[in-house]
């Protein structure tokens, strides 16, 4: 099937959003939504990861793993090419926008056990898509995550400001509140475009 | 050399480089291993799952002891500008492979030989959501798509139950991988029709 | 030693921490995307979680036992080759003995290699302790996880499709709750979940928002 990549951008966004619909990579999602700006940064860096990775996991896939038949260490190259990818943005993030580096702190790494991640790669492997289909979906999916955790982390806020949530429900407990009504809402997208 | 804080130490350095290198090599090799080892137990349990499976959809019986034998007498695979497919019982039945929600969805299309009626749909493997897209998998789901027609592709019917001829019903809540199914039979009966033709 | 003493020993306390005060799911948040997907059916919920305890304690002390020689600044890389590696061997094991059994538990592998659990308490826990003690640790925090399926299955699976375990339990005029089932609806359980698992338990997280 040939799909327009510029198609599967905007499918990746909103209606195949990778932690909306598919539901993928929501551990740092609820961890890192809890300002919008700290939301915002970390989605440019997935973002960042994702164009780097998903292209080069393509590659790899293509031009090593298929011709030597060795499609069972798929899993290990993939996650191997992200944790250096991860490196290597860490390394010029701390270089170049030492602040954010700060702020970001501990979860920079963290972004190596995204499962989002891991997850283009395996989608771009299992859908066989170009290489101009794999960049931008890698692109889209990444900005849909960010978005996704902007989206909550501006409730959040807003929420904050409010003030009556239960005690025991705060931190975690509404943001999957929260997530959940995205998430619903986010069906209302279904059907609407095939990039598969 | 004794290694202090922020000094560049070679032998540290040099010491984790080979931690990697020998953990990616273990790893590869063990993979690789694990793989060579497995293979010829995979293809021989895939040979039987098609064999047996296509017996089924046929309706013909089989028992584990004889199911190579039953095959080879009654089933017939023929094949014609590159694709092939299994005729049996005034049957034919086609092995089809496509795309899911997570992962390959593969099965058996068994049509009349004239290719009019879909007669059963089976479902060899699939890897969707549990509990919910899995269900295609389901014999109790896929009841509904014999008698449906082969003469032209098959609908999703979403807000009724499938009554005419041409629609199938979905799951509930695992739309996308119902109509996945459906797409590839399609897929699969419109395949079998080009190559079959009008011969016999 | 008496019963009562076990209670103060070190591995207990690691054992019951994991299990108790810092559930896996709702304190630690970890492994939330298989949570939501795979505890719509009681089946399911068990055979993942079956799957988790057996990869999270084995994986734990294997990252124990090479702990002195793991560098620190590819700790987060050699605990997803090591889990990688040993659950796709395992898998090709099943693949090649116990075809049927692989064939249902094909679709949880990958969940199960990037479960957040697995590295989540190789990290906190295996890389600075013992084998014993990490063993316990990840025991402990499985079954965590497995007690917060099995809960969750109970109600969705009655809830959405009104069997359990695939037995009928509620009549079929019950007009199934098809959001439950779905992993969109399951987030709302899974706040209630959160929220019981404070209130009720009394368990109370150090850090509060």
């Amino acid at each position: 099937m040939t799909l327009n990549p510029l198609i599967i951008l905007v499918a990746a966004v909103f209606t195949h959003n990778i932690a909306l619909t598919y539901l993928i990579g929501m551990c740092p999602m609820l961890a890192m939504s809890s300002r919008v700006d700290t939301a915002a940064g970390m989605g440019v860096a997935v973002t960042f990861v994702l164009a780097i990775t998903g292209p080069l996991n393509w590659v790899v896939y293509k031009l090593l793993l298929v011709p030597s038949h060795s499609e069972v260490m798929s899993f290990l190259v993939f996650i191997i090419v992200i944790a250096s990818a991860v490196q290597l943005v860490e390394m010029l993030v701390s270089r170049f926008f030492p602040a954010l580096h700060s702020s970001f702190g501990v979860f920079l790494p963290l972004i190596t056990v995204n499962c989002a991640v891991l997850a283009v790669s395996l989608f771009v492997m299992l859908r066989e898509y170009t290489l101009w289909q794999t960049v931008t979906f890698s692109i889209g999916t990444g900005i849909g995550w960010g978005l996704a955790t902007t989206i909550i982390a501006g409730v959040r806020e807003r929420l904050v400001l409010v003030g009556d949530v239960p005690p025991d429900l705060r931190g975690a407990g509404i943001t999957m509140v929260i997530a959940g009504i995205l998430a619903l809402a986010f069906i209302g997208f279904s059907g609407m475009v095939a990039i598969q | 050399m004794r290694s202090e804080p922020g000094r560049f130490n070679l032998k540290r350095k040099l010491l984790d480089v080979l931690f990697i290198v020998v953990l990616g090599v273990v790893s590869v090799a063990l993979l690789l291993a694990a793989q060579s080892y497995s293979a010829p137990a995979v293809k021989r349990f895939q040979e039987t799952r098609l064999k047996t499976n296509l017996l089924t959809a046929a309706g013909i019986p089989w028992t584990n002891e004889d199911f190579r034998s039953v095959f080879d007498q009654r089933v017939r695979e023929q094949n014609r500008d590159g694709v092939s497919w299994f005729a049996a019982e005034s049957l034919v039945m086609y092995e089809f492979k496509g795309r899911g929600l997570w992962g390959m969805i593969e099965g058996i299309v068994t049509c009349d030989s004239a290719l009019s009626r879909i007669v059963n749909v089976r479902v060899l493997s699939q890897e969707e959501t549990p509990g919910l897209g899995d269900r295609i998998g389901d014999v109790d789901y896929l009841v509904t798509y014999q008698g449906r027609t082969a003469a032209g592709p098959l609908d999703l019917a979403l807000r009724h139950k499938a009554d005419k001829a041409n629609e199938v019903d979905a799951i509930s809540g695992a739309t996308l991988s119902s109509r996945a199914l459906v797409t590839i039979v399609n897929e699969a009966v419109a395949k079998l029709r080009a190559a079959k033709g009008e011969q016999q | 030693m008496s019963l009562r003493r076990i209670a103060y020993t070190r591995p207990w306390r690691t054992f019951v921490a994991g299990f108790f005060k810092e559930n896996a799911v709702v304190y630690q948040l970890l492994g939330l995307c298989s949570v939501l997907a795979v505890s719509n059916r009681m089946e399911n919920a068990v055979a993942m979680g079956l799957g988790v305890v057996f990869v999270v304690t084995i994986s734990s002390t294997l990252i124990s036992l090479l702990r002195r020689w793991i560098p620190s600044q590819y700790r987060l890389i050699t605990y997803m080759t090591v889990t990688s590696t040993f659950v796709i061997v395992v898998d090709q094991f099943l693949k090649a003995n116990f075809p049927v059994i692989s064939s249902q538990l094909g679709p949880y592998v990958g969940l199960i290699i990037t479960n957040c659990i697995v590295m989540g308490r190789q990290e906190a826990f295996a890389i600075k302790n013992g084998a014993w003690l990490s063993f316990l640790d990840g025991l402990g925090s499985s079954l965590s996880y497995v007690y917060t399926l099995i809960i969750l299955a109970l109600i969705r699976e009655v809830l959405g499709f009104g069997t359990l375990l695939n037995i009928r339990v509620l009549p079929q005029s019950f007009p199934p709750w098809v959001v439950i089932s779905m992993a969109q609806g399951a987030w709302f359980l899974l706040a209630v979940f959160y929220w019981g698992f404070r209130r009720v338990a009394k368990l109370r997280p150090v850090e509060q928002e």
